[in-house]
């Protein structure tokens, strides 16, 4: 029994290591923080086999923050600006690496626009959207959830937005009748997108900013990187080149409206951007 | 030959997440991720539904003998399987585990044969209004169903609440009894809570009672299959009671078998208790059967939003959603369709192997501990309990996090070590479900968050 135990479990184990085989000597780590299937670790599982060195995931960014500032290994970290927004308008830097002698920023990685989307021919349309009192599941992020709330009060005070955990969550709500709208930067292909933020690919998508002026209409989901013990100019070169040429993350990413956009940016130039990102969200 | 290996490397997946404590189904999945993204679509699925089955059969068996719940869903089967084992009756604890959970997965199967068509009215009822009805109803079958005075059974309940309520809250943006300390951002990790509350006041009793015990009295002889399938005759109320109460709660979005196992188990609990059957720490057979058997139902049942309509009602099925999307593939139920029969005929080899292995490896155990003083084991076990909580800890980058939380709740299990701990676990465990799905129920009536 003991042998047959010890096969199954060196088998699961040189399958599971097989696969992983080839890995860069670079040995950077990546550290992260977040739920399970969601971008970031998605994201990390993506960069990792090309990087070499482990995954770090925690619950919190907090969590995230602190061990990034203490590691002595090269590592890349995961920021997204949900988190990010939150504690740097609320004066609480432990989440952020905007801090002077903080670590550098070294890209914008992904820049997801955000879609509505309804069950195809179900009638849930954007007549319907614009004019009817309907429920749109969102992620219950705070930012994310006050941003959505704030943009569908702009187009139509009727629509109520209800809060759900995840993307699965949503969906599941959706199929039951419960909400008639999900809204998601990355919209699944058996799903019709209504509305969009970005109308690149979102076929015949209403545009946002063709029925509100909010300056929510052209949001996007965009997560950051930032370098421990990596020179950052290195480290935004090494990440642009796994993303472009990664057919995964092509499928998942690119395809969905995220592009890899700001190269290298100063530490200046990202603090105005999340800053009018976060007015934006916020001050509406 | 691909598959077959899959389906290997998933039946020793499941055997070590139902055994090990803290390492669920996700983390299987997050492990075996690069692995998992090299397979066809259909091996991943595959993988998924044969190690989440295994798991079942495993955890129950490390429950029963040494008190060790691998996974959540198994903390009936510590109460009820660990009681009897101490009595002497761990052979029938672990056989009736083992087979009652067999026939719910066969039922399971043929439930969902029959029903195919319809399956959509299932899932489909399970709204955030249903959902806070059941999490409601669950809580206050656990709150009247356990063995203390209803007042203690409330305190323990809000103590629950309170412990899961610490951390941040990503919903508010505001944290809860942090200080400033950034892994309290995280809240109070399940593993120690679990292992102070629950498996240390069972391991002090089982060590005392053990000094006295004669070593005869724990040594298990196994009944054959063909006996305990006859002898299952005699519980085929809380067979069916159960594996319909598993088989519906696998449709609950976000809880599946984890909430069917707990209403399962409390509706049997109640039931023992009027028919005056049931009395406290003594281990009672239809419980543990009834709580076994809701696990596999559930198992099943929670696939089918996923396969019959490309709908992820877990974190580890949307894991696996977007696996397979990654690829190019929508995950529909176009796409799904075709596998349903050949991953149902992997469920049923997989549940065949968890009936036979879990007897045999109880049995391996068995012929161990004949040879060592069994308050060694117990030892052994809370040694074993301390590595898992750091080990659990370490992989978070927080162990000493962990051994914290454990020494700060260690005197809180001692102390209530009396009392039934299982309001305070369940609280800790729903009350995230029970607040989202009001705080949902709020958005669509009235508007605000």
């Amino acid at each position: 029994m003991i042998k047959f135990l010890s096969a199954l479990l060196v088998s699961f184990g040189l399958l599971t290591s097989f696969a992983t085989a080839e890995e860069a000597d670079r040995n950077w780590d990546i550290i992260g923080y977040g739920g399970p299937g969601g971008l970031f670790n998605v994201t990390a599982q993506i960069l990792q086999p090309s990087l070499g060195g482990d995954i770090k995931m925690f619950k919190t960014c907090v969590e995230s923050a602190n061990y990034a500032r203490n590691t002595t290994k090269p590592s890349l970290v995961l920021m997204d600006l949900d988190e990010h927004t939150r504690f740097l308008l609320k004066g609480d830097d432990q989440c952020t690496f905007f801090k002077e002698g903080d670590l550098p920023f070294v890209n914008i990685v992904g820049e997801g626009f955000l879609n509505i989307y309804a069950v195809k021919d179900s009638g849930n349309d954007m007549n319907r959207f614009t004019n009817d009192e309907v429920f749109v599941g969102v992620y219950e992020g705070l930012i994310m959830f006050q941003g959505a709330k704030t943009l569908f009060e702009a187009i139509n005070p009727k629509i109520k937005a209800v809060p759900y955990q995840n993307g699965g969550a949503i969906i599941a709500a959706l199929e039951a009748g419960e909400i008639q709208y999900g809204w998601t930067s990355r919209p699944k292909a058996k799903y019709e997108v209504v509305m969009t933020t970005d109308p690149a690919g979102r076929g015949d998508a209403a545009i946002a900013k063709d029925y509100t002026d909010s300056g929510l209409n052209q949001s996007a989901y965009i997560f950051y990187v930032a370098s421990a013990n990596i020179d950052p100019a290195e480290a935004s070169k090494v990440i642009q080149q796994i993303l472009e040429s990664d057919e995964a993350y092509a499928k998942m990413f690119r395809s969905a409206g995220y592009s890899i956009t700001n190269g290298l940016k100063s530490r200046v130039e990202q603090e105005d951007i999340l800053k009018e990102l976060s007015k934006a969200y916020l001050v509406e | 030959m691909d598959t077959i290996l899959v389906f290997i490397a998933a039946l020793a997946a499941g055997t070590v997440t139902g055994l090990v404590p803290g390492l669920g189904i996700f983390a299987a999945l997050v492990i075996a991720y690069v692995w998992l993204m090299t397979l066809d679509p259909f091996q991943v699925v595959m993988f998924y539904l044969v190690a989440m089955s295994v798991s079942q059969y495993f955890g129950s068996v490390a429950s029963t003998i040494f008190a060790i719940p691998g996974e959540v869903s198994s903390i009936p089967a510590l109460k009820e399987g660990h009681a009897l084992f101490k009595r002497g009756l761990g052979n029938k604890a672990i056989m009736y585990a083992a087979t009652g959970s067999f026939i719910a997965s066969i039922c399971a199967v043929l439930i969902s044969l029959i029903a195919f068509s319809n399956i959509d009215f299932f899932y489909k009822l399970f709204d955030s209004h249903v959902q806070a009805v059941i999490l409601v109803g669950t809580s206050a079958l656990i709150i009247l169903g356990s063995r203390n005075k209803l007042y203690i059974n409330l305190l323990l309940f809000g103590l629950g609440f309170f412990l899961s309520y610490i951390g941040y809250h990503t919903n508010s943006g505001e944290t809860f009894a942090t200080f400033g300390i950034s892994q309290l951002y995280g809240g109070i990790p399940l593993i120690p809570v679990v292992i102070a509350l629950i498996v240390v006041p069972e391991i002090l009793s089982s060590y005392r009672q053990s000094i006295e015990k004669n070593k005869k009295d724990v040594i298990l002889s196994f009944d054959s299959y063909k006996k305990t399938f006859w002898d299952l005759r005699n519980y085929k109320g809380t067979l069916t009671r159960s594996t319909i109460i598993g088989y519906i709660a696998g449709f609950i979005p976000g809880m599946t078998f984890v909430a069917g196992t707990s209403i399962a188990y409390y509706v049997e609990k109640i039931i023992q208790r009027r028919k005056k059957q049931y009395v406290d720490n003594q281990g009672n057979i239809p419980c543990l059967i009834a709580a076994e058997t809701a696990n596999n139902a559930g198992v099943y049942s929670q696939m089918l939003p996923l396969l019959l309509a490309g709908i992820p009602i877990t974190a580890s099925e949307a894991l696996v959603y977007e696996m397979i999307e990654s690829r190019g593939i929508d995950p529909s139920n176009n796409f799904f369709a075709p596998m349903i029969g050949l991953l149902t005929v992997a469920f049923i080899l997989s549940s065949i192997w968890g009936l036979f292995t879990a007897g045999k490896y109880a049995n391996l155990i068995n012929s161990i501990i004949t040879k060592i003083d069994f308050k060694y084991v117990y030892l052994g076990v809370a040694v074993v309990m301390l590595g898992v909580n750091f080990i659990a800890g370490s992989g978070m980058y927080a162990e000493w996090y962990y051994m914290l939380v454990l020494l700060g709740l260690l005197p809180i299990g001692v102390i209530l070590r009396k009392c039934d701990m299982m309001p305070c676990l369940f609280a800790f465990v729903l009350s995230y479900p029970i607040e989202s799905s009001f705080r949902r129920i709020i958005a669509i009536h009235f508007g605000i968050v």
